[in-house]
């Protein structure tokens, strides 16, 4: 019996770390590249852990000139030709990431309060919004591109900010959805007995409750956002660059592919996600109506 | 003029109508308690009158004001909810406080004004606290103190017992009748227990299916009960039903139910008024049936014993006799409850004599 036991236990955390390494072997490689020199970077057999590590493939992020500079003084290294630095392309992302992530709540939430309360729109419409995310994006595309250049939107930021909040506000109703379902509509009946509009019972009573889940979904949203590529690729012209596409820039048929660089940029490019993560992580709770309503 | 008057209130969900022709009225400082089954259209009736569920027609009046339209906050109402719905993220004191800052009452009064309630509902150790941390007679204290915190010309009660032990629900029985009086507000009890109805209450409103069945004072809910679905939810353990047929017993009017006969000189006077079938039946109440184990003037007809429940205070025994089956409740000492044959006797009324097609007593 005891020994069935341990062998159960023994298998389940092989398991688990078996989908750990799994799970974690992409991060540690693109860490790992991001220190790399440049020789090391596509080596046969595979440089795991670097002998040389390096910051230089960081200073082409963020110093492309220095960087040009620098790598004309080294014997044997490559000549860098990377378009920009990657600041402009951090600039574009925060300010279309942010705008859509917050249009994207504001309108999901109203929308989905409106869906649980007054049974807008009938028992099927919540998944017919989601039928909007069952189209693959790449079929859209063209039509998309003409419509943006006729509506003089291409390569703008509210352009893209409009895109963004379109094709994520399914997944931000659908989802606050379910964490106002889970507000029993009596406390906001007794907010409205007790002196209150419908939507200021709404603000006062219900919107505190599901803060956590609704800023669970901005970071959702944020992450579905920061790291969207195709719509950021078809809809710009270079004015206004991503941190996706800026990635796609280091592998070109001008500067060569450079790989090391890239996995600096998205090294760096996962910080704002953590941040974000990390500063609402206390607020990522459920089950905050525990003790308002005997079921 | 009455403080509420609800005239043919009809409502519906999708398919479904909870509230079929609702008319009634309730008067200033009255304790009107609604009773009824578990969907019956208790809550929905009181949603309605809230404001909270709306119409499809009908209307209610609120100190002869139509409030059908109105916002629930527009009609001075309050409402203490089945499953209490106290703000999870408020203290108790902001709870008890919450109707009473919206209304926009001065700080210190509110302040005082809390202090009194909790008091008086013997909260005051927790208000400092949030509702999670309370007890069940707790958070049921706390929403009495929220619902009655600003005076509403109408407080109403949606099972406010139900979710509650046995000891805290008889002490709350009490006080809710002790506030009541203190108060002098006008208050509507809704409850599928009978027994809170029947000791609670002015008056009493039987709902079933989303329809009124009987209005009415306990005391005319019990001994005239409108149809058979009153007699029989209204009284612990319920009242039997025995098929009857119309006879003559040596030349006076009775009937005869299971081979037995029995005078029964009232029918006459029902007979002057309404048809009589053929087939009848009679509602007997556990209470007016006599039982001995032997032979007596007032317990003629001999019956077998099947099945009997001692409940401590009292005993119930079912009696057969022909194909009948008669509920009978004795004291728990009546040495009757060990045989297997009894002897039983019982008054039958003439206003308890029912039409089986219809389910309605005659009168």
């Amino acid at each position: 019996m005891r020994e069935q036991k341990t062998w159960q236990t023994v298998l389940k955390r092989t398991a688990v770390i078996v989908a750990a390494v799994f799970a974690f072997f992409p991060i540690y490689w693109l860490i790992s590249t991001s220190f790399k020199p440049f020789d090391e970077w596509a080596n046969w057999p595979p440089i795991w852990l670097t002998d040389n590590p390096t910051l230089q493939n960081y200073r082409i992020v963020f110093f492309p000139d220095l960087a040009r500079e620098f790598a004309a003084q080294q014997e044997g290294s490559l000549d860098y030709k990377v378009s920009g630095s990657a600041w402009n392309a951090f600039k574009g992302s925060a300010i279309v990431s942010v705008a859509a992530t917050i249009i994207s709540v504001a309108f999901g939430t109203l929308a989905a309060y409106s869906i649980v309360r007054f049974k807008t729109g009938g028992k099927n419409y919540p998944f017919q919004f989601l039928t909007v995310r069952m189209v693959p994006p790449i079929a859209v595309v063209v039509p998309m591109v003409v419509l943006f250049s006729i509506l003089k939107l291409s390569d703008t930021y509210f352009g893209l900010i409009l895109a963004y909040s379109a094709f994520t506000l399914p997944f931000s109703i659908w989802m606050i959805r379910s964490f106002i379902d889970d507000v029993p509509a009596e406390l906001e009946g007794a907010a409205m007995i007790h002196g209150m509009g419908q939507f200021r019972a709404f603000l006062t009573v219900t919107l505190p409750l599901v803060k956590g889940g609704i800023l669970s979904t901005a970071l959702f949203i944020f992450i579905l956002n920061w790291s969207e590529f195709l719509f950021a690729l078809v809809l710009t012209a270079g004015n206004v660059v991503t941190v996706t596409l800026q990635v796609a820039n280091y592998v070109s048929a001008s500067s060569g592919k450079l790989y090391g660089v890239q996995a600096a940029m998205g090294t760096i490019s996962t910080i704002p996600v953590i941040v974000f993560g990390y500063m609402i992580q206390r607020h990522i709770v459920r089950g905050l109506t525990f003790g308002a309503i005997k079921r | 003029m009455s403080q509420l008057s609800v005239k043919s209130l009809n409502v519906s969900y999708d398919d479904l109508r909870a509230l079929v022709d609702a008319e009634f009225d309730v008067e200033e400082g009255e304790f009107f308690c609604i009773v009824g089954p578990t969907n019956a259209g208790k809550s929905t009736l009181l949603k309605t009158i809230a404001g909270l569920a709306h119409p499809d027609s009908g209307t209610v009046n609120l100190k002869g004001r139509d409030v059908t339209r109105s916002q629930p906050k527009d009609r001075n109402v309050s409402l203490l909810f089945q499953n209490i719905a106290l703000f999870p993220n408020l203290t108790g004191f902001q709870n008890i406080a919450f109707p009473l800052r919206t209304a926009g009452v001065a700080e210190s009064e509110v302040t005082s004004r809390v202090k009194e309630l909790g008091d008086m509902l013997k909260v005051g150790h927790v208000l400092d606290r949030l509702p999670k941390t309370f007890s069940g007679g707790e958070q049921q204290r706390v929403a009495i103190g929220r619902a009655i915190a600003k005076q509403a010309d109408l407080l109403m009660l949606d099972e406010p017992l139900t979710n509650l032990d046995a000891r805290i629900r008889t002490t709350l029985r009490i006080e809710f009748k002790e506030i009541h009086r203190l108060l002098g507000q006008t208050v509507i009890y809704v409850t599928h227990d009978q027994v809170e109805a029947m000791s609670m209450s002015d008056r009493i409103a039987v709902l079933h299916e989303g329809r009124l069945q009987q209005i009415g004072t306990p005391d005319e809910i019990y001994n005239r009960p409108a149809n058979r679905f009153v007699a029989e939810f209204i009284g612990q353990p319920p009242m039997s039903f025995l098929n009857a047929e119309i006879s003559q017993v040596n030349g006076t009017m009775g009937i005869e139910i299971g081979g037995v006969r029995i005078p029964m000189p009232g029918i006459g006077q029902i007979q002057g008024n309404a048809t009589l079938p053929d087939k009848l039946a009679l509602g007997v109440r556990p209470e007016a049936v006599r039982v001995t184990p032997t032979q007596s003037p007032e317990t003629p007809h001999q019956a077998e014993i099947i099945w009997v429940e001692h409940l401590g205070s009292m005993s119930v025994l079912d009696l057969r006799f022909g194909h009948e089956t008669l509920r009978a409740k004795v004291s728990p000492n009546n040495p009757i409850s060990t045989e297997q044959t009894a002897w039983f006797g019982f008054e039958p009324r003439s206003d308890h004599l029912l039409n089986p097609e219809t389910n309605m007593f005659f009168r």
